[in-house]
């Protein structure tokens, strides 16, 4: 896939990961990975981005004697959510007509 | 590989970054191998499972914004004394050269474009000359001096067809430019953040 492309859908897969309840790191690997292809070493940038663009917050929570970061998504973050879904509509208008034109060269 | 080893490893390896940053990414690194053996790996499968360190440091400084790649590379080694006094007092002779390196290489740059836009500046003469020649061909038409409107409608479909020709090269040109420029800019980059990587 489009190194692009891929970077922005992760952002919103992260943020889709936390909406329903707070997450931590590997927990959301283990959410995306069946969709897409996720390592720790993009987690990393791309949550360090949200938190730059106040997308989610960050706290540390005592688990087992050690500390862990949990992620909880703020209120920037569920509008971007909402957006994504919205554009994602002009975008599959924009595939069909891609698919289509494919189809009649053909 | 252990998890001590592979984290100061990657402390290592991160040893110039800022110390907030190095100490965020230490402390996510170190979660993600707890949280993997806690979820039944053995600590060597866990450590090899995240992946290389170098290339996890060398996305981590990838993705530190450039001024702070910049900050990076100053404070690296304290200038002795006499080195000090040698920038101030060859000041004269260092700063009118470098500033002068710096203007020249604006200035060919400023040419490049200055050249491009000419060559867009004749196409468009050119398309003006076309339509005007059409308008006068076809007044000439109506006052039924049909030798010259046949003249000037011929001379103006020659200027319309190098006015293509050069729209699609200026374009091109320009486009070129852009390309060049946004290269460049990127291999400074590029060249920034390896140096660092080298410098361990």
């Amino acid at each position: 896939m489009d190194i692009q492309l891929k970077r922005g859908l992760l952002e919103v897969c992260v943020l889709a990961a936390i909406r329903d309840e707070d997450s931590y790191g590997y927990q959301i690997i283990k959410d995306i990975k069946p969709y897409i292809d996720i390592s720790e070493s993009t987690l990393y940038p791309i949550l360090r981005r949200l938190e730059t663009a106040e997308c989610l917050t960050v706290r540390s929570v005592e688990h087992n004697g050690r500390l862990r970061k949990y992620y909880r998504i703020t209120q920037t973050g569920i509008q971007k959510l909402e957006d994504f879904k919205l554009e994602w509509k002009e975008i599959m208008s924009v595939y069909q007509f891609i698919a289509g034109e494919d189809q009649v060269n053909e | 590989m252990n998890k001590e080893a592979f984290l100061s490893s990657l402390r290592h390896a991160l040893a110039d970054i800022p110390q907030e940053d190095l100490e965020k990414s230490v402390e996510f690194y170190s979660e993600m191998l707890d949280d993997r053996i806690e979820d039944g790996m053995t600590e060597e499968a866990a450590v090899s499972s995240v992946g290389d360190v170098s290339e996890i440091a060398s996305q981590i400084r990838a993705d530190l914004p450039l001024p702070t790649l910049m900050r990076m590379k100053m404070p690296r080694r304290q200038l002795r004394p006499w080195e000090i006094i040698l920038l101030i007092l060859g000041s004269p002779v260092w700063l009118p050269i470098l500033a002068s390196l710096f203007i020249i290489l604006l200035s060919v740059y400023l040419v490049i474009w200055s050249l491009v836009l000419s060559l867009f500046a004749v196409a468009i003469y050119l398309i003006c000359g076309f339509v005007c020649g059409i308008v006068l061909s076809a007044l000439n038409y109506l006052h039924v001096d049909l030798l010259h409107a046949a003249l000037l409608f011929g001379m103006s479909c020659i200027l319309g067809g190098f006015s293509i020709i050069l729209c699609m090269l200026s374009v091109r040109l320009i486009k070129g430019v852009c390309k060049l420029t946004k290269s460049c800019v990127l291999h400074l980059k590029c060249r920034l953040s390896r140096k660092e990587v080298k410098a361990q």
